[in-house]
């Protein structure tokens, strides 16, 4: 089966007897995870009950944001952005303060990308920038990256990949670089002026950039992976990072691939930039740009689907949400169905519902299911038959 | 050397970052420099405030803060402390802290 723990959406993983083999902790912790609940203001309904009095705050509510959606398959992901358009209605996922503007410069082809599976054979190279996978992508660095021996890396780490990695502190994946590569610590906009000084054959505030491009130029195929450090660290402005890309191509192929987010972000951002021109945080009712963040403000209703905000936002945020009316759709437990008026528990993408989610590389993965029940799109559905 | 266990409040540069061992817990790794400087030991509660909000961690003396002087877990802790200006990086406050906060601590005035 797919693990739909993290955009890795390893498919080697096999559940027997019970047990879980070859997901790592983290994907262990999301396929166990423990189950939510139907409930109306806290109290246990059936999810019939659940779903009809959903429906009546959703077919009510004259400000609806709905928010999440990461975690979904594609195609439900796709009728809930058809009921945000019914409801003329606020749409957004975590990608508009996670990894999402590193999506649309792959998306607008801003930046030259490949596949992880591109990656696994023929990357030299491995740059993670603002990124730590050990812990955001716990198996990338065996599957695709560093350790495996594939394609035209037969030798693997120990010839065949140089790891490198840019960090603002010491990370367990930068601990890996210092000792057979090279990690440079420091702010990425200083680093990103070291590599250009480094290409004009001058010293920056980094002069250990200058062996990561000698490194570079020893290879046709490398590849940089962008973190959450790395978005945050260049402050929305990403063209010194682009011309650094760029100019990092004159002298040998290099690709950029974003690192680390939820199993279906990528899905939710394409299909939002085929619809509206945006990749996520649209106002159907104005045509314009708002993200949850903003947008929950002036909200009656938030419709919160396979997501925490609670748990991983702002405190306001869950201010909020716990004064309007709140319906979270979710596989499991979490601090927001605590504060929601009403929860409705669906099954976990990959286990009890099927349908397709597209990788951190764009690749779209087709899950397997092995079990029937309550699905994303199936509580979607009968959310936009009321309204 | 300061005295952390006498100091009132003092600034310090948190990183927010992930890690699958410590998500639930109030736990904050604290650099070796930085310990060494306020004389933090391994196990002290840790408060760290930043507008308005204050969050009790565990602090933790640790490698993987090297670089910077606190590096506490992305989640409901680190959420309290964040803002969608500084969701990685910020200056905090710090002082001594009492008892290590829990989810339960902050859900329930809500
Ligand atoms: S790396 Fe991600 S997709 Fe793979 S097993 Fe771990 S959590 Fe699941």
């Amino acid at each position: 089966m797919i693990c739909t723990g993290c955009s890795c959406l390893c498919d080697d993983i096999v559940i027997r007897d019970g047990k879980i083999f070859h997901a790592c902790r983290k994907g262990v912790k999301h396929l166990r995870a423990e189950k939510a609940t139907p409930s109306i203001n806290s109290k246990p309904v059936s999810i019939e009950e659940a779903l009809k009095a959903a429906g009546k705050i959703v077919k009510n509510a004259n400000n609806l944001v709905i928010f999440g959606l990461d975690t979904i398959p594609c195609e439900a992901q796709e009728k809930a952005i058809e009921l945000a358009e019914a409801k003329n209605a606020v749409i957004d996922d975590c990608s508009s303060f996670c990894l999402g503007d590193f999506v649309e410069l792959i998306l607008k082809k801003k930046v030259p990308t490949a596949t992880l599976d591109e990656v696994r054979d023929k990357a030299y190279v491995i740059l993670y920038w603002g990124s730590n996978p050990h812990q955001s992508l716990p198996r990338h660095m065996s599957r695709f990256t560093y350790y495996p021996r594939s394609g035209k890396r037969q030798r693997g780490y120990e010839e065949d990949r140089y790891l490198a990695v840019v960090d603002v502190r010491m990370s367990e994946t930068a601990k890996l670089a210092k000792k057979g590569g090279r990690f440079v610590m420091g702010n990425d906009l200083d680093v990103i002026d070291s590599f250009f000084k480094a290409m004009e054959g001058k010293a920056g505030k980094h002069p250990e950039v200058a062996a990561i491009l000698k490194e570079m130029q020893k290879a046709d195929f490398n590849v940089i992976f962008g973190g959450l450090g790395l978005r945050y660290g260049l402050k929305g402005d990403y063209s010194r990072f682009v011309e650094l890309i760029e100019k990092l191509n004159e002298i040998s192929r290099v690709v950029f691939i974003p690192a680390g987010f939820h199993a279906n972000m990528r899905g939710f951002n394409e299909l939002m930039f085929k619809k509206t021109g945006f990749i996520n945080a649209y106002d159907f009712s104005s045509g314009e740009r708002i993200t949850f963040g903003e947008a929950v403000k002036h909200a009656d209703t938030a419709l919160v689907i396979g997501s925490d905000p609670v748990k991983s936002l702002p405190p306001y945020i869950a201010a909020r949400l716990a004064e309007i009316n709140t319906v979270v759709v979710n596989p499991s437990q979490s601090l927001t169905a605590r504060i929601a008026k009403v929860v409705i528990p669906t099954s976990i993408s990959g286990v009890g519902q099927g349908g397709t989610m597209v990788r951190s590389d764009g690749l779209t993965v087709e899950l397997e299911p092995f079990e029937e029940s309550v699905s994303d799109a199936e509580v979607i559905i009968s959310l936009l038959e009321v309204v | 050397m300061l005295n952390f266990g006498k100091f009132l409040k003092m600034e310090a540069r948190v990183v927010v970052a992930r890690d699958v061992l410590n998500e639930e817990k109030a736990v904050a790794l604290v650099s070796k420099d930085f310990a060494e400087r306020v004389s933090l030991k391994n196990g002290q509660p840790l408060k760290i405030s930043r507008n308005k909000n204050s969050v009790t961690f565990r602090a933790v003396i640790s490698e993987f803060a090297e670089g910077t002087d606190i590096v506490i877990p992305a989640g409901f802790y680190a959420s309290q402390l964040a803002d969608f200006n500084a969701f990685k990086q910020f200056t905090a406050s710090i002082e001594v802290g009492d008892e290590v906060d829990t989810v339960d601590d902050f859900m329930n005035d809500r």
